[in-house]
């Protein structure tokens, strides 16, 4: 197994310190002597940590960002520089950062020591920087919570930053646990998040477990299927749901599938059903940002049985 | 040998069969049957089967009914004026070329400051084609307008294609299966409102050019021998195409073959008369299409089959077998 | 009645088809246009009936411009059978010769019991009730061309124009649509009808006028138009008593 290159250079600095602590105790007291040996640890310690990471993930950005400090963050996508972003409260972080395209040539050319990327990212481009001996970590899409958590976790043992995870999730746990305290009774109404299309989540995915964080039932848990589908506008209609949201980032210039949101149909269903909307961005990962849309829904929940 | 039915009764037959199917199709859809529908306004949830009923399967039924008619209609006049069986809107590119106007329409975001710029430029789309036709076939017989509808047809079919593509709009690119294929799944009732009066129209002009395609039967110089203006008739078959077609299409899509098959079928029970053909095939046309759009919703495909799909495999078919038939006159 | 071409001349790509031509056809005779193939006989009854454009010349209907007379007024002052008889659709007989009477009828509408004498006699002068209801596709050449005249006579206008109304016809069949041709004129009408068949020509017609490289050759009575010297000149044949006629050689 090839290493990777930046390999021989840190070993290289850390066994020259190491020299210096055996040369000291010739010379020096002990004490001193234990302090260059200490420093020659550490400096290994720290050097076994990446210094360069390259994220070519949506999500993978985000983790990264809570996580790692930006100067050991070589680039993150473009997609994270996007003003979509905004509700993550990361765009002084972000803003500041190199960003990559997915293209196998940025990435080498970025001399990272380690990739993080999703299992769906760009696969052409991940295959062949693994050929060429690049440290590539994949993470699987998250269909719960734990998987979440245990992508947190993954993360942090790949970037050295295993106290770092743990304390990001146990905040997401401290949070999540505040706001569902809040939540007045177990009725779970339906939420009825309406996609383009017609697309509905139903059991079995984050976005359900997101839904019924915050108290209620997805459209798709009350029509019984699970994974996500396009459901028929007559089959949508005949739910009565406690809770709506049919918003799209794609008006224009529109398409199709994005006006048909604004079907009579939904409409009269929208004009007898509270609206919430949620960033689409707080839903889009696995990741301490689902929280936004907890936080949204529980308000919502809260407000609707104090006004039924 | 007289028609099997008098004109009368035929009529009256087909307005019969039209009506009994869009209360069928009015009963048909994923959210219920009679059954359910009538158990929705049992249990206080009225409003529900109304706004399923008012919003979601009125428009749709409306639609087939007008689309069918129109294509029927179309189809029966494009071939009284030419003389020629095989004609028909899809078949000599119209469709696509409406297809086309209505996609630039729509996806550059025209059509939301303007809501007939729509049906106008599916108009405008049918229109061009029509003289681009002229210049291309004029008198050339059969084949050459054949070939020169599969070749706007294609053109039309890639403009559409790139159109879709270089739209910012992540969904775009796959919508160029509705303007192929065509479909009138949750339409609305805005989409009855903005192309309805059009539609109206195109068959108004339609309806007038009647007279004309009997005297046609005998050639154009008997024809305006009789008084005939062939020119004006010309102007007229184009027009109410182009219109009636146009905004037909720019709310469902390319849907094809109605106008092949309808009159072709109706063509013997009418006693060959073109003019007769044009309203039995109107009646017809609108009920092949709506039995087409219950079948689409009650075939138990995962999603909902596009509409043109329905008519394109009864059509192409019946399309091959005309040809084989005429093949004599055709090489001609 | 009396339709008038005066000095009529028409081109196609350049070259003259009909060059200076003048004829006439009045109330009660029966007038033969007759000439070799490419006279310009057709090209002038189109003239007439403009359908082709004319480079000079008038088109009068009792010393009037008819050309400038809107076309359902013309459409029912001047009735024509043309060379071409194809039918698109398989129409019946009977609903052939209503189409005769578009001129008269309303743009929508059921036939009028005008309409329907005028067919059933115009199916009378040709002999035609035997066969109205089938189809037009299924009848033999000489029942057709009897339709399609009938279609020609049930518009019941004052002037008919023929062109070539017995081509293709058995001997039966000439002799037939000559004689209804002839009691048309006989009756008040006015008729001109463009014929090959000389011998036919003789017999039926009043007045015979003969064309020739676009212009009137000849004109007046058959015996005076039908000449050796104008069969020789013209159409390059000698009479023959055994055969009729015969080239020159």
């Amino acid at each position: 197994m090839k290493r990777s290159p930046k390999a021989p250079a840190f070993l290289l600095q850390c066994a020259a310190l190491g020299e210096v602590a055996r040369d000291a105790r010739r010379r020096r007291p002990f004490a001193v002597a234990m302090f260059t040996a200490l420093f020659s640890g550490l400096c290994l310690a720290a050097h076994a940590q990446p210094q360069r990471i390259v994220s070519m993930n949506l999500c993978t950005d985000e983790l990264l960002m809570r996580i790692v400090d930006p100067s050991r963050i070589a680039a993150i996508t473009h997609l994270s520089q996007q003003p979509i972003n905004a509700p993550l409260g990361l765009n002084a972080i972000a803003s500041r950062l190199p960003i990559n395209h997915g293209l196998a040539e940025e990435v080498i050319a970025l001399k990272p020591d380690l990739i993080l990327a999703g299992s769906f990212t760009t696969t052409t481009a991940t295959a062949l920087l693994r050929r060429l001996g690049y440290t590539v970590i994949t993470f699987a899409p998250e269909n719960s919570f734990d998987d979440m958590r245990a992508n947190i976790r993954k993360l942090g043992a790949a970037t050295g930053d295993q106290a770092r995870a743990e304390q990001l999730i146990a905040d997401f746990d401290a949070r999540l646990g505040a706001l569902q305290a809040r939540i007045p009774d177990d009725t779970r109404p339906i939420f009825a998040d309406i996609g383009v299309n017609n697309f509905i989540t139903g059991e079995g995915t984050l976005y359900a477990e997101v839904v019924n964080a915050a108290g209620y039932r997805t459209l798709g848990q009350a029509l019984g299927f699970s994974g996500y589908r396009n459901v028929p506008l007559e089959q949508i209609l005949t739910i009565r749901p406690a809770l709506m949201s049919t918003a799209t980032p794609w008006t224009h210039p529109p398409s199709m599938s994005t006006m048909a949101l604004g079907h009579p149909a939904v409409r009269a269903m929208a004009a007898r059903t509270p609206q919430v909307d949620i960033p689409e961005r707080y839903t889009t990962c696995g990741a301490p940002s689902i929280l936004g849309a907890v936080e949204i829904l529980v308000n919502a929940r809260e407000k609707q049985a104090r006004s039924p | 040998m007289k028609p099997p039915l008098a004109y009368p009764l035929l009529i009256a037959v087909l307005a019969l069969t039209l009506l009994l199917l869009a209360a069928f199709s009015m009963l048909v859809g994923a959210g219920g049957g009679l059954s359910e529908l009538l158990a929705m306004i049992a249990s206080d949830n009225a409003d529900t089967a109304t706004l399923i009923m008012m919003e979601v399967r009125l428009p749709r039924t409306l639609l087939a009914l007008m689309i069918g008619a129109s294509l029927g209609l179309a189809g029966a006049s494009l071939q009284g004026f030419l003389r020629n069986p095989l004609a028909d809107p899809g078949v000599v590119g119209v469709t696509s070329a409406a297809s086309l106007g209505a996609v630039l329409a729509l996806y550059s975001g025209l059509s939301m400051a303007f809501p007939l710029a729509l049906p106008m430029t599916g108009i405008a789309g049918a229109l061009l084609c029509a003289l681009l036709l002229q210049g291309l076939a004029g008198r050339g017989g059969v084949l050459s307008l054949v070939l020169a509808g599969v070749a706007i047809s294609s053109l039309c079919a890639a403009l559409m294609s790139l159109a879709l593509n270089l739209s910012p709009n992540p969904y775009a690119a796959a919508e160029i299966m509705f303007w192929l294929m065509g479909s009138v799944t949750d339409r609305s009732m805005d989409h009855v409102a903005f192309a309805a009066p059009l539609i109206l129209i195109g068959w108004a002009v339609l309806a007038f050019s009647a007279r004309a395609l009997d005297a046609l039967s005998l050639g154009e110089e008997s024809a305006a021998s009789l008084g005939v203006n062939i020119l004006t008739t010309r102007n007229m078959v184009i027009g109410g195409t182009a219109i009636s077609v146009g905004a037909a299409t720019s709310v469902s899509g390319g849907i094809g073959f109605i106008g092949l098959i309808v009159p072709h079928i109706l063509r013997p029970l009418v006693g060959h008369s073109p003019s007769r053909l044009l309203l039995a095939s109107a009646l017809g046309g609108a009920a092949l299409l709506t039995a087409a759009d219950i079948l689409v919703r009650v075939l138990p495909t995962g999603a909902e089959l596009k509409l043109g799909v329905v008519t394109a495999l009864v059509g192409a078919p019946f399309f091959l077998w005309l040809i084989f038939r005429a093949r004599t006159e055709i090489e001609s | 009645m009396k339709l008038e071409a005066r000095s009529i001349r028409v081109h196609a790509s350049g070259k003259p088809i009909v060059n200076t031509a003048s004829l006439s056809v009045s109330s009660g005779e029966l007038v033969g246009l007759i000439g070799p193939n490419g006279a310009g006989k057709s090209t002038l009854l189109k003239a007439m009936l403009g359908l082709r454009p004319k480079i000079s010349g008038d088109i009068l209907l009792d010393g009037e411009d008819f050309l400038a007379q809107p076309a359902h007024l013309r459409a029912r002052r001047l009735a024509y059978l043309p060379q071409d008889r194809r039918v698109e659709w398989r129409l019946p007989a009977a609903d052939i010769v209503m189409l005769g009477r578009y001129p008269h009828r309303a743009r929508f509408g059921a036939p009028t019991p005008e309409d329907r004498a005028a067919v059933a006699r115009a199916l009378d002068a040709v002999d035609g009730h035997a066969f109205l209801d089938r189809p037009i596709n299924v009848l033999s050449g000489g029942e057709r061309t009897r339709i399609l005249l009938a279609r020609a006579l049930a518009v019941e206008a004052p002037i008919l124009l023929a062109d070539e109304p017995i081509a293709a016809l058995d001997p039966y069949h000439q002799l037939h649509v000559m004689e209804v041709l002839r009691a048309r004129a006989h009756a008040g009408a006015a008729v001109l009808a463009v014929i090959h068949d000389l011998a036919l020509a003789a017999r039926f017609t009043d007045r015979i006028v003969l064309m020739h490289e676009g212009a009137i050759a000849a004109e007046g009575r058959p015996g005076d138009v039908l000449t050796a010297a104008n069969l020789a000149r013209i159409y390059r044949i000698q009479p023959d008593a055994a055969l009729g006629y015969a080239r020159l050689t």
